[in-house]
Order: structure tokens, then C-alpha cells, then sequence
């Protein structure tokens, strides 16, 4: 879960960071293109020039119409047919406009016929190259039928066609009146000033649909984002792909700087920041914990060993019986907060290391460390298997005692709040048992409460980073459990008691 | 064995294991401080100095290396006993240098730690 939003942030982060394209333009429909014109016969200018071709260029520049109709166009799909309507070219029955992406393994080929539908097909790109070539070395460009291309184009006759190259694209665009008639010179002449106002038109509308294609990908997968993403352009929304804006501001928010000229930031729900942290936020706590555990030992167990051996010398020299009961007292407490601080430490220490622990003794310790949390309510570990009191007869397995200490005490501690929750003050009657059952190579451990269990609606989301029923809980308990899980080569089950109440969560660890 | 050096920060340690000590027949003098402890080392005579590590102005391996201004490495380590709440591989590395004895605290045993005290170290130092 965490690996594929991770990847898709990733994702659509290379987007973004790519973009060539404006963010500020997310909607759909495309736009027809428009630029000046003073632009255009800038360009045209040059590509005359390089042409040399300056009575094409008067005659040109003025024909108004032409460059109006042909700058309505916003895709590639409308261009025969304009072409078509030109009024010089106006004689002729079919007009194609072949387009290969550089690098694509086809091409499209746009088809438009006098008084008929567009039509759209693809052409390979060995097809696509042939004719390119064939036309770029034509001195004249006129051609025949004999091209045996029949199946690419819907020509009978002469036809005539032109080649653009562009940067990223090759452009075949031709037109024929389907019949044996050779095209006049002035219609060879218009036909071939003709390019000089393609070039640059395809030049844009290309990028532009190219472009399109690119933020209907980023649009379906920002919408398709199963966290709330919002882009804004100088503190303005521009995107979101939820609609519930309340919801959106009260939560805790990753930002990404996606251009920083116009402010545009992308922001992130905070759930999937803290998802992909939850391990990493862990591990980090468990070491602090240990060093802090570490510390807390030296600095505690001085002082400790200092009212052991006090309280132990005072009482050999009382002759009073009470305070030699109050000064007892006091050594055991003293003694006795000593093993918690040095178990707690040890449990700590070496987090990676697969060590051999016998287990009885094991879940022992961890029982005592989860007894202020457990307090009234009855706790028992229950051996299937082996007997921990005969001589050896505690189960040795290899397992990360840090990690399953604190598996083991999570949901202990689980258990007993989930008792506690369900009902207040006595718990005398309520019971948490540890059961060790072992089977062949493998022991399974069970922790069983009796509590309430869980509400059959939640127990797919119990394992889930942030899901909580507990009013002050953050919801990572259990993940955080099914995390440690897997580093042990494992994982929790769950199970809700029957025909008695209650949960039982379980993890199997081989022997 | 007649004079122990006991140098400790820790009051209740520090006053336990004086009493502990003379009830064993020995004279202890107790020091808190690393910096007054090397004074004494320096100045007076005694037959076992036994040496907390984490004190509270500077270490007892401090005090061990201002030590070996009067006494060579062989009676350093017959006169020193370090005791240590903090026996990391590092600590018992370093008292292993100095050939010294090392017991952690807590002990396990008293008696057998009071016995360890009062062990022959041999007495060293200006009669």
C-alpha cells in the first residue's frame, strides 16, 4: 500500500516537474491556437528567405483568407479538410496529412474526402518513411498510383504531395483529385506555398496535441489520486481532485514547490506523508528508545544500588521489627525497579540481531513491563506443547527480541484497553492469556482478550496506518505490529472469538 | 590491608559501602570528587583505592592515569579496583589496559565484593 502511493507520488511528481507545458491550463478541451501575426510572417519570412522563394512570398502574405481559415484549426484531424476548402486547391477530391512522431512505431494519417467525413488511420512507420523519402527526392512533386500504396492512401491518379520536417515530426501532406489529370502549374505553385504556413502551424498544433495528451495522463492520474491533491498558482486553487475544501484545509498538508515564478505548489492530504513515514518515524523512535534506555540505566541503577545496600545495612542493624519490615520493603522495591530498567534495556538492545530467547521466560519479562497498563485485569501465559517448569524444558527459538517485545506488548496493551473500553471499573473478572502453542518447527503466539472483539465493519482496517477507534489512539499500533511482523518473516492474524467474546490476535514464529 | 581509598559520587553507595568496610576492621577514607581524589592518591598511602568510573567532574580512568605520576603500571593495577554501573565492551576494554580488577555495579554478591576489597593488593606507596 505504502510502496504503491509512494511510487505513484513519485509518479506524478516527474510529471509535474517535467512539465513543458503551463499548469495554469488543466482543462480538457483543447483551445484553438492563435498567434499573432505579426509572429507568423516573421516565420514565414524566414522560411522564405531560406527558400528563396520571394514571388511566392507576395503572393502570399496577402491571401488573408487562407491564413484565417487555417488558423481556426486547433487539431491535426481538421487539417485536410481545411486544406480542402482553400479556394485554390478547392478542384481537388481528397486530401491526406500523414504525421510520424519520431521514434513512434506508427503514424497517424489524417484522410478527408469533399463532402464526406474525416477519417483517421495508422500507417507503419517502413510505409510512412518510404513515401517521405519518395517525396522529399521528387523534384516536382507529382506523383502517380504506382506507388502501390493502396492501402495507406485513398488516391486514384495523380496526386501531388509535399514533406515536412520538423523537429520531433515527419509530415506527409498531399492532395489529389482522384484522376489522371495532371495538376496545372498554378495549382503546383499553391500547393506548394502552402507549406510555408504549415510549418509553423504544425509546428504548434503538434506541441499543443502532444501536450494535451500529456495532461489528460497527469489529469486522470491526479484525479485518480487516492489521497486529496491541490494545486494552486499564486495561493489560488487551480486542481483539486476532491471537492470537500474544509476537510482539505484542517488537515496537516506535504507541499511540493512545483514552479516557483508563479507559486505553483502541489499540495498532499497528510496521510500519505505520514504512511510512508509511519516505519521510518518508528525505527527512529525504537533507537532513540534505546539510547534513552541505555542512559536511564546508568543514571537509575546508581542510585537504586546505593538504597539496596543502605536499606539492607539498616536493617541487619534494627532491632525495631517495623522498620525492619519498612527497610526490607524498601530493598526489594529497589531491587525490583533494577531488573525492569536492565530488562527494558535489554530488550533494547541490539535491535537487529536474531538472538536465541526461551520464550516462556521471555514473554515473562514482557508481561511484567506491560503491568501498569494492565493493572486488575488477570494476564496468564498458557504453554501448548512444552513446559516451561520441567528442567530445560523452555521453548529456544532464533528470533529479534526487540521486535517481538514489542509486538507482545502492543497487543497486550491493545487487549487491555480494549477491555477497558468496553466497560468501567472492575476488571477483576476479565482475563488477557498469552498462549505459546507449539506445533512441529513452529510456535504460534496468541494473544486472547475478552473483551469486546471488533465490529466486523472495521477488521478489514485494523491493520491500516491511522485507523482507530480509541478517541486518543493514532492508529499505528497494529501497523506498526504487522511491520515488525514481516521483519520477523512473519504475520499477525486476527481472529474474533467464538462462541466466547472477545479478539485473538495471532503471529507463528518458527522453533 | 589497613587504609581504603573509596572514591564514589553516589552518597548511599558511597556511605554503605563505608560502613561495610569497617565493620570489616579497615580504615576508609571516601572522596567524591576525581580532582581532590588525586590528591590524596599522590599524597597519602593506601592499600586499596577502589574507583567509581562516571564521576561527577572527571573519570576514574582520569584519576588512574594522575595516579601513575607516583606508581608504575604493575602497582597500579594491583592498588586499583574500578567499579562501574556503565560496563560497556569499551570500559572493560580500557580497565583491561590498566590490568585493573572490574566489578559492576550492582553487585551481585556483596560479601564476595567486600571480599575483593579486601584481597591483598599489596601495599604500595611511601611507607
Amino acid at each position: 500500500m505504502e510502496d504503491q502511493n509512494f511510487t505513484r507520488i513519485k509518479e506524478v511528481k516527474k510529471l509535474l516537474s517535467s512539465n513543458s507545458f503551463e499548469l495554469n491550463n488543466f482543462e480538457y478541451k483543447s483551445k484553438p491556437v492563435r498567434f499573432s501575426k505579426s509572429i507568423f510572417e516573421k516565420k514565414i519570412l524566414i522560411s522564405l528567405k531560406l527558400n528563396k522563394q520571394k514571388e511566392i512570398e507576395q503572393k502570399y502574405l496577402h491571401k488573408e483568407e487562407l491564413r484565417k481559415l487555417l488558423f481556426s484549426i486547433s487539431e491535426v484531424k481538421e487539417l485536410p479538410a481545411a486544406i480542402l476548402n482553400l479556394p485554390p486547391l478547392s478542384s481537388f477530391e481528397s486530401c491526406h496529412v500523414l504525421v510520424h512522431e519520431k521514434g513512434k512505431p506508427v503514424g497517424q494519417n489524417y484522410l478527408a474526402l469533399h463532402g464526406e467525413n474525416e477519417e483517421t488511420k495508422l500507417i507503419a512507420v517502413q510505409n510512412f518513411n518510404t513515401l517521405f523519402n519518395l517525396v522529399k527526392k521528387s523534384k516536382n512533386k507529382i506523383f502517380n498510383q504506382s506507388l502501390s500504396m493502396k492501402d495507406d492512401l485513398s488516391v486514384v491518379g495523380n496526386f501531388l504531395a509535399r514533406e515536412i520536417d520538423l523537429k520531433n515530426y515527419s509530415v506527409i501532406y498531399l492532395v489529389s483529385r482522384n484522376s489522371f489529370l495532371p495538376p496545372s502549374i498554378e495549382e503546383q505553385e499553391e500547393f506548394q506555398g502552402l507549406s510555408l504556413f504549415l510549418h509553423p502551424l504544425l509546428v504548434k498544433i503538434l506541441d499543443k496535441e502532444k501536450n494535451d495528451l500529456k495532461k489528460e495522463v497527469l489529469r486522470k492520474s491526479l484525479e485518480n489520486f487516492p489521497e486529496k491533491i491541490n494545486v494552486k498558482k499564486n495561493g489560488l486553487s487551480i486542481f483539486t481532485n476532491k471537492s470537500d475544501e474544509t476537510a482539505f484545509e484542517n488537515s496537516n498538508l506535504m507541499i511540493f514547490p512545483l514552479e516557483t515564478e508563479d507559486q505553483v505548489t502541489m499540495e498532499l492530504s497528510n496521510f500519505s506523508k505520514d504512511q510512508i513515514s509511519t516505519e521510518l518515524y518508528h525505527s527512529q523512535r525504537v533507537s532513540l528508545l534505546g539510547e534513552l534506555l541505555n542512559t536511564l540505566q546508568h543514571e537509575l541503577s546508581n542510585p537504586l544500588f546505593g538504597l539496596n545496600l543502605t536499606s539492607s545495612i539498616l536493617e541487619s542493624e534494627t532491632t525495631n521489627p517495623e522498620t525492619e519490615s519498612i527497610l526490607n520493603e524498601i530493598s526489594q522495591n529497589a531491587n525490583r525497579s533494577q531488573t525492569i530498567i536492565k530488562n527494558f534495556s535489554n530488550l533494547y538492545n541490539d535491535q537487529q540481531e536474531f538472538k536465541i530467547i526461551n520464550l516462556y521466560r521471555f514473554i515473562d519479562e514482557v508481561m511484567t513491563l506491560t503491568k501498569s497498563e494492565t493493572r486488575e485485569i488477570a494476564k496468564s501465559i498458557e504453554c501448548i506443547g512444552f513446559d516451561p517448569g520441567s528442567p530445560d524444558g523452555d521453548l529456544e527459538i532464533t528470533t529479534n527480541p526487540t521486535c517481538l517485545t514489542q509486538i507482545i506488548f502492543n497487543l497486550t496493551i491493545n487487549a487491555a484497553q480494549a477491555i477497558k473500553e468496553n466497560q468501567s471499573g472492575d476488571f477483576r473478572k476479565n482475563h488477557i492469556v498469552i498462549r505459546l502453542a507449539r506445533l512441529d518447527d513452529e510456535v504460534e503466539i496468541s494473544v486472547i482478550d475478552d473483551g469486546p472483539g471488533v465490529k466486523n465493519d472495521n477488521i478489514q482496517a485494523i491493520f491500516q496506518p491511522f485507523f482507530t477507534t480509541k478517541d486518543s489512539g493514532t492508529g499505528l499500533g497494529l501497523s506498526i505490529c504487522q511491520n515488525l511482523a514481516h521483519q520477523l518473516g512473519s504475520k499477525i492474524e486476527f481472529k474474533n472469538n467464538s462462541p466466547l467474546n472477545g479478539a485473538t490476535f495471532s503471529i507463528t514464529l518458527p522453533v | 590491608m589497613k587504609r581504603i581509598l573509596l572514591i564514589e559520587d553516589e552518597p548511599l553507595i558511597q556511605k554503605s559501602l563505608k560502613k561495610l568496610l569497617e565493620k570489616r576492621g579497615v580504615e576508609v577514607t571516601v572522596e567524591s570528587r576525581g580532582r581532590d581524589a588525586i590528591g590524596l592518591i599522590l599524597n597519602q598511602q593506601f592499600d586499596r583505592i577502589i574507583c567509581d568510573l562516571m564521576l561527577q567532574d572527571i573519570s576514574g580512568f582520569d584519576v588512574i592515569e594522575e595516579a601513575k605520576g607516583r606508581f608504575t603500571m604493575s602497582e597500579i593495577s594491583k592498588l586499583f579496583i574500578i567499579i562501574t554501573a556503565y560496563s560497556s565492551p569499551h570500559v572493560i576494554e580500557k580497565a583491561t589496559q590498566y590490568g585493573c580488577l572490574l566489578l559492576s555495579k550492582p553487585f551481585e554478591n556483596i560479601d564476595e565484593a567486600l571480599n575483593i576489597f579486601l584481597s591483598s593488593g599489596g601495599t604500595v606507596g611511601p611507607a
